[in-house]
């Protein structure tokens, strides 16, 4: 015979999404759109409060600062939506220009970056400008392995970084300890390359999101805390209502641990930010 | 306004609705929350299936299905978890394809023997054992001969369309369902579809304005994941209350109760609706 449980309410938890991607979606069997007209009814029917929000054409097509642009535009006056902006790293070592493309970020309100290590790898040499720059601020930091959109996942947010990529991370994440560097959207099959773990473990200021591969988040919470974990769907390529209830029902969490990783955590990154 | 919605807001599971989990593991797997004994699987089921107000599960095996392992101790583990708490746990059997005949079909009639009613495949990483190989059309003929459904992660569209066909009192259940494939569902009854998929937005609402709620029946492969990765799509869908209801459980109660695979208490609940 079950019993019923009695979970926190989902409101309750103030859900707060890391991982939307804001624009016109045009792939085979893939999902709607999320645009500015919709995206408060996806929310609303999933009990999600706030949500930070990427552009398409920002994570897809060069010059980034096109889609970063077009993401203010669109989503001015949405105080629910929070921009964050696709980066990549200056082509030549310019650490005047890196410091230069987050001092604008920054103006702008921007208060989150979405760092493009799939196309970019995490190597420490190409990166370290930025991420310097990204550091003096206190931005937090997600990490989006997917590759160019000419292959698969052919545009989407979700992928899984390999061993060799792992290994690269962690020299980016020790030589800028204070940047808060989110593992976000990656997934896949059976499960991610196995330093992922480990590397958390080993790397105070690297985290997870609950989108990889929607298991292991719950070991990073209860073995590293709930700290390092942050609330995300991946919408439109996952639907929302996969993840939505997956933190508000989990059996072994405490209501506060709870309400850290569906938006505190967040909400504290980001009013961290100088 | 959705009152099965409202109480799974609220944090209070399912009152008075049948759930039952279509696709759960219990055995080690590459990842996830997995138990080590079969003591933890009996006393983590019952903890997993209460936080989300769930009823019963169909379990399966886990790692020892995989490529060369000993799938007949995955089946052993089953029968002992399976008999702790025959209330609320339905057992899948499973076998690899690549084994000899006799032995697969020696090992179908000793599990059926001990009680397991259904059947659970994973062709597909057992060396992408074909879906219509000969092995597994005589696991097809067994399943017709015993009245038991078979569940697979991956069967192509036209294997599965061939034995549907060939075998129309069987019921196949193609796992990992994450959107399309009306017309594949459609063009048998005994061919349905468990939810569990990293679906995209809306996959489920669509699914059931297309064909209806009748194919469908919610999955989470937990205990790995989240049992709400396959409870989420149903209850926020924009569907009626009564297409929740089939999904949640009644369709899956429905195809274990024509197999003798529902535990009486189930089957209470199922007769009450």
């Amino acid at each position: 015979m079950k019993s019923n449980p009695q979970m926190p309410d989902v409101r309750e938890l103030r859900l707060f999404d890391s991982c939307v991607t804001l624009g016109r979606l045009v792939r085979a069997g893939s999902a709607e759109s999320l645009t500015p007209d919709n995206i408060y009814d996806v929310m609303d029917q999933h009990d999600i409060a706030e949500a930070l929000v990427h552009e398409n054409e920002a994570r897809l097509v060069r010059p980034r600062s096109h889609g970063n642009n077009r993401l203010l535009d669109e989503i001015r006056g949405m105080d629910r939506l929070h921009p964050v902006w696709a980066l990549e790293p200056p082509k030549k070592p310019d650490s005047a220009e890196a410091r230069g493309m987050v001092e604008e970020m920054i103006g702008a309100g921007v208060r989150a970056a979405r760092l493009m290590m799939g196309v970019a790898p995490p190597l420490l040499w190409l990166w370290d400008d930025l991420l310097a720059a990204l550091e003096e601020h206190s931005v937090p930091c997600f990490l989006d392995f997917a590759p160019d959109n000419y292959r698969p996942p052919f545009g989407a947010t979700n992928a899984t970084p390999d061993a060799l990529i792992m290994d690269s991370l962690r020299d980016v994440c020790l030589a800028h300890p204070g940047l808060q560097m989110i593992l976000s959207h990656v997934s896949g099959g059976l499960g991610l390359a196995q330093p992922t773990l480990p590397l958390i473990y080993r790397v105070p200021n690297l985290h997870l999101d609950i989108t990889s591969i929607v298991d292991y988040w719950r070991e990073v919470s209860r073995e590293a805390g709930p700290e390092r974990v942050f609330f995300a769907t991946g919408m439109p390529y996952y639907d929302p209502a996969i993840l939505v209830s997956n933190v508000q029902y989990d059996p072994i969490l405490s209501a506060d641990a709870k309400r850290k990783i569906c938006g505190d955590n967040l909400r504290a990154l980001l009013e961290g930010v100088r | 306004m959705s009152t099965i919605l409202e109480n799974w807001q609220a944090g209070l599971g399912f009152p008075n609705v049948l759930a039952i989990d279509g696709h759960i593991h219990v055995h080690d797997w590459p990842h996830g929350a997995n138990f080590n004994s079969v003591d933890e699987m009996a006393e983590g089921a019952v903890t997993y299936m209460d936080a989300n107000g769930i009823d019963g599960c169909c379990v399966l095996s886990g790692g020892y299905m995989s490529s060369g392992c000993d799938y007949t101790v995955g089946n052993d583990i089953l029968i002992d978890l399976v008999g702790r708490l025959p209330d609320r746990l339905i057992g899948f059997l499973s076998v690899n394809p690549n084994d000899r005949e006799q032995n697969i079909l020696g090992e179908l009639k000793r599990v059926e023997r001990a009680g397991i009613r259904c059947i659970k495949l994973l062709n597909s990483y057992q060396q992408n054992y074909p879906g219509d190989g000969p092995n597994l059309m005589a696991l097809y003929r067994f399943a017709a001969d015993h009245n038991m459904p078979v569940i697979n992660h991956h069967w192509p569209a036209d294997v599965l369309l061939r034995i549907a066909e060939e075998f129309p009192t069987v019921d196949f259940i193609m796992a990992h369902y994450g959107g399309g494939a009306y017309d594949l569902l459609n063009a048998r009854p005994n061919i349905h579809a468990n939810i569990w998929g990293l679906g995209a937005l809306g996959f489920l609402e669509k699914a059931v304005q297309t064909i209806g709620p009748d194919k469908f029946m919610f999955g989470s492969d937990g205990f790995m994941n989240p049992v709400s990765v396959g409870i989420g799509p149903v209850v926020y869908a924009d569907i009626t209350d009564e297409d929740k209801r089939k999904i949640l459980g009644l369709n899956v109660a429905r195809i274990l109760d024509k197999a003798g695979a529902l535990p009486q208490e189930l089957k209470e609940k199922l007769n009450s609706k």
